[in-house]
């Protein structure tokens, strides 16, 4: 009986760990700020040059290698990358968004394999994890241009649903996944003489030379020692750290920001250009009280209020009075 | 469907989650996915992008020495002054020349990888004929082994590296060394 009891509570919290009803909202937004970004950073990107690597340098990704999928020429490449970049906007402004999402999921998988399986780096590999959950995630149903296409009233909220929820948990979790294993490698390859040896000083000087870091800052940074072991400690603290972010508000205040201040120190000093990965993170982005703040702003100010269309000003009112959270 | 979905989900638990039955089975499909194959990459430390244990910097290193291949490119002016590729503008400003760039840091002189070589001077020498913004003239490209011994503190212009040619490319034709 007790079993029973602890098993039927394990699935309660299972289910409401990922299914607790959610507002369509959220999601969408992060649907429209994640291809969005996407869109303007990959938009001046030339997929094409990967046709010209030295092809003792082809080393198939699985997903290649199992589906024996070839590196295509450089124009079919450019075409691809085209039609890439064509469904990450369609996505973001939601036009045709099942066909957008699942194109640039299909498309980015296959162009981010090229560059991957010419020249393995870690940069990118999450999201092609986000793209695979946003392609089955029900995004679209807010804010987005298909809705008012078909002319449904687009500003009514749909019903609260755990559709909403899930796919932000998990892409939450995809978004940690690459610091917090980072750190458990760490930790199985080094131990804590990573923290306490001159690991990071001799990092951040080979990196100087190999790489590209955007401040040449590194080679001061490494002449001292204690500064390198501190940055070390607060790295691997952070990163083996950041699951607590799941489960308690006041750490992901601490955590996210943290690692989002990780990612870009990599880029600053060390080189690998993260920038993907740190997209990936407008999924942690508080987009109910980023909107309820926007929306009480506009209310307040009969000016604002007043440039907004007729049909949409309904959708100003509170949220409570919309629909009630089910319980 | 909705409301079917809501006794679906409440049999067993104690409150409704409104999501169908099939969309329950995808969101599990998908987090199992997830959640199995970066276990399975972490517990058996191998790349199965894009999953994998992500192992960059993860051990530790004691030595102040560092020999990686470095691409130069030689302008084609009286002196064939010899400056490195990624501090031309065409390959520093374009994120997909720079990470192409390090493809071609091999230790390797194969045929294949010179041809390769010699079709990314042509295409560049096509690029500087489109805009002289691209970077200066260029007489060919050098492939070479560097080798540093590291000083904190001391930047490229004080680091000189010990270097030996790998490869060099010359532009229209190539020759290994």
């Amino acid at each position: 009986m007790a079993s029973e009891r602890i098993r039927h509570n394990l699935k309660d919290r299972w289910l409401e760990f990922w299914f607790a009803p959610a507002a369509a909202r959220p999601l969408a937004l992060c649907r429209i700020a994640f291809y969005g970004l996407l869109f303007v950073y990959y938009l001046t990107y030339d997929f094409g040059v990967w046709a010209l690597a030295p092809a003792d340098s082809w080393a198939p990704t699985p997903p290649f290698l199992i589906f024996d999928v070839p590196r295509a020429s450089h124009e079919l490449l450019v075409l691809l990358q085209f039609a890439w970049k064509a469904a990450l906007l369609c996505a973001c402004l939601g036009l045709a968004t099942r066909a957008a999402t699942a194109a640039s999921f299909g498309l980015g998988l296959y162009l981010i394999g090229v560059m991957r399986s010419v020249s393995m780096n870690h940069t990118d590999a999450a999201l092609i994890l986000v793209l695979g959950i946003m392609a089955v995630a029900r995004c679209s149903d807010a804010c987005a241009l298909d809705r008012w296409l078909i002319g449904r009233t687009r500003l009514q909220a749909s019903r609260p649903s755990g559709d909403y929820r899930w796919p932000v948990q998990l892409i939450q979790i995809a978004t940690i996944l690459p610091l917090f294993v980072a750190g458990i490698s760490k930790l199985r390859h080094a131990g804590l003489e990573w923290v306490f040896s001159d690991t990071l000083a001799i990092v951040l000087l080979q990196n100087h030379f190999r790489t590209d870091p955007l401040l040449p800052w590194g080679v001061e940074l490494a002449r001292y020692g204690w500064l390198c072991q501190l940055l070390a400690a607060g790295a691997l603290i952070t990163e083996l750290a950041l699951p607590l972010a799941l489960v308690s508000v006041r750490a992901r205040l601490l955590l996210i920001p943290g690692a989002l201040g990780l990612l870009l120190g990599f880029r600053l000093f060390l080189g690998p250009n993260f920038a993907p990965l740190m997209i990936c993170y407008v999924f942690w982005l508080p987009w109910r009280q980023i909107t309820d703040t926007l929306m009480h702003q506009i209310r307040t100010r009969p000016g604002l209020a007043a440039l907004c269309p007729a049909h949409l000003r309904p959708a100003l009112a509170p949220a409570q009075s919309r629909h009630t959270r089910p319980r | 469907m909705i409301d079917a979905a809501i006794v679906q989900s409440q049999q067993g638990t104690s409150r409704a989650w409104y999501v169908t039955r099939w969309r329950m089975i995808l969101a599990h499909a998908v987090i199992l996915f997830v959640f199995s194959g970066q276990a399975f990459s972490v517990l058996f430390d191998v790349e199965l992008w894009p999953f994998s244990p992500y192992p960059m910097y993860s051990t530790v290193r004691t030595s102040y020495s560092l020999e990686h291949p470095t691409l130069y490119a030689v302008v084609d002016d009286a002196a064939g002054t010899e400056i490195l590729l990624r501090d031309i503008a065409y390959f520093a400003d374009d994120r997909a020349q720079s990470q192409l760039l390090l493809t071609f840091e091999q230790p390797t002189a194969d045929p294949e990888f010179q041809r390769a070589l010699a079709k990314l001077l042509a295409r560049y020498d096509a690029e500087r004929g489109a805009s002289a913004e691209v970077g200066p003239p260029l007489r060919g490209l050098r492939l070479y082994e560097s080798s540093w011994q590291l000083v904190p503190g001391e930047s490229e212009s004080e680091a000189t590296p010990q270097r030996q040619l790998i490869v060099e490319v010359s532009g229209g034709n190539h020759h290994g060394e």
